[in-house]
């Protein structure tokens, strides 16, 4: 589903705007990372996107056309997580998905075969009958995307969803939107920890003040802002003057250095992408460098946004 | 979408939750025990032998008390065998010739227990058949003289012409008792006490039980579980992702009232079947119709009004606490409705359509129990009668559409479809509808002292709250701080008098411009206009603006003397007497409260205004 946002706008009272002037292009079949401070208008947006709010001023076009006065058609092709959406906490999975299917007016021909199908997705057949109250964090959040995704909706919208989750959870909730865009859904997503949307987001979408700042395909924003910057950091059990000449050859700055858990940490910052630091890393290593763990520190996309926002939080 | 499919989609999901898993047995199960409860409470109570049984049935004046039965049915009752052979045995001791000559000397003595209830029994009798000789004091029946004397005669009584005791009832409860006195030939009956109720007595009993629980589970249970329901989806924040589902606003709304509404009625459906059952056997079928449309139509609107608090207070307050609340104001209301409906005094019967519990429970005993009979309210006469009758239909169509405006605020609440809860045509509808229900509760009765200000000045008191109510809906709400509303105070308190202006042209069309006395005194105008513009600022603060504990002590503060300028234009309106020096009535007190008054009545109509339009003046310091 392809969605365009004309100069988009909400006002809660007349006066002050939490969105205002929003154009946007969320092309069909993309993953776009909708991303801001606290108070930008991310969740305004998103919930004018899934309709249950109705914007004060601009359009919003679905596939080429807009929203009509009677939106459960549209919102057939939908499914919208808001920020902070509890679960039934005596419903288990398999209730819980029912109810909502039954409010999407899916027939029990078409829902229950959809229920097990998510159940068997988001690895929740263990915990069908389950009460929501007992399951894990991100049980319960996968629970809340398999719910969104149960009608089949063309368009997908998550505010928030790695809120509060886990590594391993966030781990899954990215695999589960590369899945999800598999299947051809256009997903919109928001989030603060710019990490996890990092290499899955298409596009990307920066608000400040309830203002686009920036919008458009992730590697030509990265392009057009100069962060072609790799972070990562090293922990080494020895070599690390040997590690310091092959960084220095290799023109990786040291950003930091410091001592964790009886090993030295070098943080490096590497201008390119993945295959120079593992170059990088062949050559550490075929110089006696001990290394023991290699891990990415900031994203690219945190890099854009900080560059972007340094001047202007909110 | 047709309707049917409409309400189908709504419902399907809310009563698929309701009666999800083994829930639906077990209410079923619960349903079946409650029947089983209502046939044996009311087999109990209409065929029990037991004191509490007897007491209730007095109580409930199905049943005479026994000591009562026992003078009128010239009875006595023994409580065990040994008793019954002991009276017998008395019995036949001092109903003999001597034993009754006995009596008539005063010449038993030390007697106690068993025989000492005969012996007083027969002695009230002897008493009775005596007074023939009387004709002055006591004017007998004539086909009874004869049969007496003859009585007198063959026990050899006939020279006793002495009367005993005194005079304690009716000269047709005397004839009555006389008559049962010689049948049995001055031997009085000795029996145990049981029932004198009988099975058909013992269904309508039934079905009377089984018509209260169906009440209560309809117009109590049923608002409370979905006020509460919903206050819980607003209190955790799941009403959210619901509105966003294909379901439209009006559909939400509906499967969110038909999903308690399902457990309801599986409870309520057994309770029903016998109630109409009952009434269709040996009671009336169409009262008990109009019981069950009744029912439906004021738990309809008591249903929405209890949503409409959850979705108000559900942030604020825990379910729990809603329903709590809920509870303690329905129940006394319920309480009340049924003695109204018990005693309804003649006057009254026009209340039967404001209270909705009240109409419930007087259709239910006309299904059983018709008024106008020996058995209920024998006072009213045909016309009161049809005019209770006219009360209750005409209050359930007030129900009806109270409770069609309920699901337009709701549905737009929800939705968040408009700003205001009601449109302004659908603020005049309430506005005309309570009018007509509070006058019909309280008419005008010419030839009464005060007719008039009883009429119309108690009318706009009660008149008051309703309209409060709507004004409240009419504010415009949004998620918005509270330093950036803006509400439209001046149209909306122009909305508020008109409905009060209608109210008082309504009243004028009832008893004559002549009789609006209150124009006779422009004290008690001025007054009347103070409590017309603080209760609808005062509504408006309310609605609109936040509430600290110091806002609600001011708002109590504000109530009180709104209270105190209604008693003022009272006063003025109905005295002729007064003085200007009596315009502030606390002057009379102490001259200082008398200019606490004065300052209360410039002060507190500013400090709402001032409010209204400052609202960041109200919001409370973050500490």
């Amino acid at each position: 589903m392809r969605i365009e946002l004309r100069d988009l706008g909400k006002t809660y009272d007349g006066e002050r705007w939490a969105v205002r002037g929003l154009t946007l292009t969320i092309p069909s079949g993309s993953i776009v990372g909708l991303i801001g401070p606290n108070g930008a208008g991310k969740s305004t947006t998103l919930r004018m996107l899934s309709t249950v709010l109705a914007p004060s001023e601009g359009s919003i076009t679905f596939d080429g056309q807009a929203p009509g006065a009677d939106k459960t058609a549209l919102r057939r092709q939908i499914g919208f997580l808001g920020d902070g959406n509890p679960l039934y906490k005596h419903m288990s999975p398999t209730e819980y998905l029912r109810f909502f299917g039954q409010c999407f007016q899916l027939t029990p021909d078409i829902l229950e075969p959809a229920i097990e199908d998510m159940l068997t997705t988001f690895d929740l057949r263990d915990k069908r009958d389950t009460p929501s109250g007992a399951l894990s964090k991100g049980m319960r959040q996968r629970l809340l995307i398999a719910r969104c995704l149960l009608h089949g909706p063309r368009l997908l919208i998550l505010d928030e969803p790695a809120d509060g989750l886990d590594p391993r959870a966030r781990s899954d909730l990215r695999t589960i939107l590369a899945q999800t865009r598999a299947r051809g859904v256009t997903v919109l997503i928001s989030s603060h920890i710019l990490r996890e949307l990092d290499d899955l987001c298409d596009q990307m979408a920066i608000l400040q003040q309830g203002k686009l700042v920036v919008a458009g395909d992730v590697a030509d924003i990265i392009e057009r802002y100069d962060v072609r910057r790799f972070v990562y950091q090293l922990r080494l059990l020895g070599g690390a003057p040997a590690a310091r000449e092959v960084l220095a050859r290799r023109r990786a700055l040291i950003e930091g250095e410091g001592f964790e858990d009886g090993c030295e940490t070098l943080s490096i910052q590497v201008q390119g992408g993945e295959e120079l630091m593992a170059d990088i890393l062949a050559d550490l290593v075929g110089a006696g460098v001990r290394v023991v763990t290699v891990s990415r520190v900031r994203s690219r996309l945190e890099d854009v946004y900080n560059h972007l926002s340094e001047d202007r939080v909110a | 979408m047709p309707l049917s499919r409409q309400l189908h989609a709504a419902s399907l999901p809310f009563v698929t939750r309701a009666l999800r898993g083994g829930r639906k047995l077990r209410y079923i199960g619960a349903a079946v025990l409650l029947a089983m409860l209502s046939v044996v409470i009311g087999l109990w109570l209409a065929l029990g032998s037991g004191t509490l049984e007897h007491e209730l049935r007095v109580g409930f004046k199905l049943e005479r008390p026994m000591y009562l039965q026992a003078q009128q049915d010239f009875k006595i009752f023994a409580e065990t065998p040994e008793e019954l052979r002991s009276l017998q045995a008395a019995v036949h001791k001092h109903t003999s010739s001597a034993g009754l000559r006995d009596i008539a000397d005063a010449v038993v003595v030390n007697n106690y227990g068993a025989e000492m209830q005969v012996v007083d029994r027969v002695s009230e009798a002897l008493d009775l058949v005596t007074r023939v000789r009387h004709p002055n004091v006591f004017k007998i029946d004539a086909d009874l003289r004869d049969p007496a004397e003859a009585l007198l005669a063959r026990h050899d009584l006939k020279n006793l012409g002495m009367t005993r005791g005194w005079d304690r009832w009716s000269e047709d409860e005397m004839n009555a008792q006389l008559r049962v006195v010689l049948a049995r030939d001055l031997i009085p009956e000795v029996t145990t006490y049981a029932s004198p109720l009988t099975v058909a007595d013992a269904i309508r009993v039934t079905g009377l039980v089984a018509g209260t629980f169906a009440m209560l589970l309809l117009m109590l249970f049923a608002p409370v579980l979905a006020g509460t329901q919903l206050a819980q989806e607003v209190h955790e924040n799941t009403l959210q992702p619901l509105t966003g589902t294909a379901l439209s606003a009006r559909q939400l709304v509906l499967g969110m009232t038909l999903g308690p509404a399902a457990v309801i009625a599986l409870l309520a459906a057994p309770q029903l079947l016998l109630f109409l059952a009952a009434a269709a056997s040996v009671g009336h079928i169409l009262p008990a119709l109009g019981f069950v449309a009744v029912c439906l139509a004021s738990g309809a609107f008591l249903t929405m009004f209890a949503q409409l608090a959850g979705l108000a207070l559900g942030r604020q307050r825990s379910s729990g606490m809603l329903g709590v609340t809920l509870l303690a104001l329905l129940a006394p209301l319920t309480m009340l409705g049924a003695v109204l409906a018990l005693e309804l005094p003649a006057r009254g019967v026009g209340v039967l359509g404001l209270l909705p519990q009240g109409a419930a429970s007087h259709m239910l005993l006309e299904s059983f129990l018709p008024a106008g009979t020996a058995m209920r309210c024998p006072n009213l006469d045909a016309t009161e009668l049809a005019s209770a009758q006219w009360a209750v239909t005409i209050g359930a169509l007030g129900m009806l559409c109270f409770a069609w405006l309920g699901l337009r605020a709701l549905e737009r609440r929800v939705g968040e479809l408009s700003p205001t809860a009601l449109s302004r045509g659908e603020a005049l509808l309430g506005a005309l509808v309570s009018i007509v229900l509070v006058t019909l509760a309280n008419p005008y009765y010419e030839n009464t002292y005060s007719a008039a200000a009883d009429f119309y000045l108690l009318n706009f008191a009660f008149v008051l709250v309703p309209m409060a109510i709507l004004l409240m809906m009419r504010v415009p709400m949004a998620e918005t701080p509270t330093a950036l509303r803006r509400v439209p105070v001046g149209p909306l308190m122009v909305e508020f008098a008109a409905g009060l202006a209608l109210f008082f042209a309504v009243c004028v069309a009832c008893m004559g411009v002549d009789n609006l006395d209150i124009m006779n005194s422009p004290v008690a105008l001025a007054y009347l206009a103070w409590t017309i513009t603080v209760a609808g600022l005062l509504t408006l603060r309310v609605a609109a603006l936040p509430m600290s504990w110091l806002a609600k002590l001011w708002v109590g503060v504000c109530a009180l003397a709104l209270g105190v300028s209604f008693v003022h234009t009272v006063q003025w309106t109905r005295s002729e007497y007064l003085k200007p020096a009596d315009i502030l009535g606390f002057w009379q007190v102490s001259p200082l409260l008398g200019v606490l008054q004065a300052v209360m009545l410039v002060l507190i109509p500013a400090a709402l205004l001032r409010a209204l339009r400052h609202p960041a003046s109200t919001t409370p310091t973050e500490s």
